[in-house]
């Protein structure tokens, strides 16, 4: 799975360089995220900008990942396309994960 | 054209060659050994002939002494028998030589020699006689001319190809024609010695220049040719020629000076003189004749035996060459065409697959040996690919055995799951249809709906996370546990709160799931729902206007304090709600574009005016014909209900 790992002010920016996440690659996704969170970072941007397709699996991950992080940790969407934006909303996982239009603008909302 | 056969016949071309040219050595050999033999017997028949001129030579001496009374003849030796006989003796003993020569006309020179013999034989009863002795010296003269020049002829025939032969031959030749002078003079004198006449003055100048002649020829020959053959018969007719030139000549001379004088008492004493010399030249003659002989014998025995040295060489070696030749055909035979023949069969065996044969032989030649050990390898390496072959095969059985196996067992699980999904009809005041198509044998996709006290109805949609066995197994889990809350609550009771429980309850190490709950009420004609992550549900107006129900909620299991928001919407008869898992609108075609919510909207609102179970057909078979086969990555399921 192509990512690209980016610090920015103490927050982990995760660049995904992928279509979908799918069935395919969601454990890979999950595992990435979950080393990612075991190295210490509690604050991560994922940004989607590249993302087309997200199934309930990668969901599943993503929410397996959340569940790994402390109480202070949090994940946070950039750049995400409309219709995704609109799954994440019908299963409020915008709750979970804020949206964000810009990963600057998620930076500076984790930070805070 | 095979390698072995190229060599075979280059071989055998070879040898043909050998063969040829040592079979061609060995024939000259032959040849030459023949005729070395031949004019060993040829010489030998000659030399019978020679002795047989020579001694009648010297019986017309005796005759002619015997007529005059002379008890001493003017010859070399006494003489053994009768007159004639010693040369018939000599006739008969050549004719036994004759057919050794190989002459063309043996018969001929056979029938000659008997003639002759015969002519002689009849001349033996005449010697007797005194009377007629001129006549009868004359005849056997004649028999010696004609033994002579049947010699002669025989030689022709065969021809002298040795230069030392030659030699002799001329040798022979010059002595053959002194004795023959000796004689005719001894002849012509001896009728005088008596002194009853004297001789006429011819015969005086013609013995006297005849001699001459002879011994000048003989001193020019000897002294300017032959005086390069350092040979012992050179000598002696050296010798011979210098005893007649310094010591018979004179005598001879002063002979027939004392019988033209007529002096007795002269003639007396010169004869004497004469008569000694006249044998010891005759000695002379003799030795040179033995010792030409013996030379010639010895020059022939020579040649014959080199001729045979040559012959048992040139065999020799054919036999040595036919052996090597016969050596080397065996060893490229044995050493290159058997064993080429032999990987030759191995290989195509190889070719063909066939295993069984080992090839164990080990080879000499190295290369053979090489191409001998790698197709040794090749066949070990192909027999290693056979087993890994049939162990794959093997392995390939059992697992499609333990698929076989673990495809029953999903088929059962499958028929489990299924047996969980009601039966679609009429359901209270509502009627059910719907359509399910999990994407492999179990799915996460489940739904169910049951009747309520009063003509209500319920229902509920789950979807849970992935697909496959794990997810059917948690989507049984959460049918089961929505079921068992769902009997619990009372019509009109809380559907939120209820999904609320199960939550909270709902363990951790289980994958979420979406859910959709709903109850429909016919008297007021109305419907609730709660939203837990599932896609909007539509409503489709009998008007054909469609409108989506809902706003959205956490999927269950994903955080355990979720507040879920119950919705009420009208729900009157003619109005069609339908249920669906996202696969319905995710479904993807070969080039993974999803169908979408949009192309699912259309599609409700081009088959509004159709009945539920033509709108589901159509659904079904738009996703189908989206997706390019039967086959879907996720599951869907779709439930419709209406008002009966």
């Amino acid at each position: 799975m192509d990512v690209l790992d980016l610090h920015q002010e103490g927050v982990l920016v995760l660049e995904i360089r992928e279509p979908r996440l799918e069935a395919r690659n969601a454990p890979e996704f999950r595992a990435l995220l979950v080393q990612r969170i075991e190295q210490g970072d509690e604050l991560i941007v994922l940004d989607m900008a590249q993302i087309e397709f997200i199934d309930s699996s990668a969901l599943g991950a993503l929410i397996g990942a959340i569940k790994k992080m402390g109480p202070l940790g949090s994940i946070a969407i950039a750049r995400i396309s409309p219709t995704l934006e609109r799954l994440l909303k019908l299963t409020r996982m915008d709750k979970v994960f804020p949206i964000h239009s810009t990963v600057e603008e998620a930076v500076e909302k984790l930070k805070a | 054209m095979t390698l072995r056969s190229a060599l075979l016949a280059i071989l055998s071309a070879f040898g043909l060659a050998l063969l040829a040219f040592l079979s061609m050595q060995s024939w000259n050999a032959y040849i030459a050994y023949d005729t070395a033999q031949r004019a060993h017997a040829l010489d030998d028949t000659r030399h019978a002939l020679l002795m047989a001129v020579l001694t009648l030579r010297d019986d017309r001496l005796r005759l002619a002494a015997d007529t005059i009374g002379l008890d001493r003849p003017p010859t070399r030796r006494p003489q053994p028998g009768a007159p004639i006989e010693d040369a018939l003796r000599h006739i008969d003993e050549a004719r036994v030589l004759l057919p050794g020569a190989k002459l063309a006309d043996s018969t001929y020179y056979d029938t000659e020699l008997g003639r002759e013999h015969d002519t002689l034989n009849a001349l033996r009863g005449a010697t007797n006689h005194t009377a007629g002795r001129a006549e009868l010296s004359l005849q056997i003269e004649a028999s010696a001319a004609r033994l002579l020049e049947l010699r002669m002829t025989m030689l022709e025939e065969r021809g002298i190809n040795d230069l030392s032969l030659a030699l002799l031959h001329l040798l022979r030749n010059y002595a053959l024609h002194t004795n023959h002078r000796l004689t005719e003079n001894a002849l012509n004198l001896l009728p005088y010695v008596k002194g009853e006449e004297t001789p006429p003055e011819e015969v005086f100048h013609h013995h006297m220049l005849r001699l001459a002649a002879q011994i000048g020829g003989m001193t020019n020959l000897l002294g300017e040719v032959f005086v390069f053959f350092q040979s012992p018969s050179v000598a002696q007719a050296t010798e011979l020629s210098a005893f007649i030139r310094d010591i018979y000549a004179p005598a001879e001379t002063a002979l027939v000076a004392a019988l033209m004088e007529g002096n007795a008492d002269d003639i007396e004493g010169a004869f004497e003189s004469w008569l000694e010399r006249k044998q010891t030249a005759d000695a002379h003659v003799f030795a040179l004749f033995e010792e030409i002989y013996t030379a010639s014998q010895s020059r022939l025995e020579g040649l014959h035996r080199d001729a045979l040295n040559a012959l048992r060489t040139w065999l020799a070696l054919s036999v040595l060459a036919i052996a090597i030749f016969l050596g080397s055909a065996a060893m490229i035979w044995l050493l290159i065409a058997l064993p080429m023949e032999r990987i030759r069969e191995s290989m195509l065996q190889l070719a063909e697959g066939d295993l069984t044969r080992t090839p164990t032989r080990h080879e000499v030649m190295s290369d053979l040996r090489q191409m001998s050990d790698a197709l040794r390898v090749f066949r070990i390496n192909a027999v290693r690919r056979e087993r890994l072959q049939r162990e794959r095969l093997a392995l390939h059985a059992r697992i499609a055995e333990a698929h076989a196996e673990l495809r029953s067992d999903l088929e059962a699980a499958a028929v489990v799951q299924r047996s969980q999904l009601p039966a679609p009809g009429i359901v209270g005041a509502y009627r059910f249809t719907s359509l399910y198509r999990p994407s492999t044998m179990l799915a996460g996709d489940t739904y169910d709906f049951m009747p309520l006290p009063g003509g209500g109805a319920r229902l509920f949609q789950i979807d849970v996370a992935g697909h496959g066995a794990a997810a059917s197994l948690v989507s049984v889990a959460a049918h089961v546990a929505l079921k068992r809350a769902l009997e619990h609550l009372p019509p009109g009771g809380d559907l939120a709160g209820a999904l609320e429980t199960i939550n909270a309850n709902w363990p951790e190490e289980l994958t979420y799931f979406t859910v959709l709950v709903i109850e429909l009420t016919p008297e007021t004609e109305s419907g609730r729902l709660v939203q837990a992550g599932h896609p909007y549900p539509a409503v489709l107006r009998r008007d054909g206007a469609l409108t989506r129900l809902g706003e959205g909620g956490l999927p269950v299991g994903v955080l355990k304090h979720a507040d879920y928001k119950e919705i009420r919407f009208d729900f009157a008869a003619g109005d069609r709600l339908l249920v669906f898992t996202d696969g319905i609108y995710e479904a993807t075609d070969p080039d993974k574009r999803i169908f979408g919510e949009d192309r699912l909207a259309g599609l409700l609102k081009a088959y509004a005016g159709q009945d539920t179970e033509t709108l589901v057909a159509r659904i079904d078979a738009s996703l189908q014909e989206w997706s390019g086969s039967d086959h879907m990555d996720d599951d869907i399921s779709l439930v419709v209900a209406e008002r009966v």
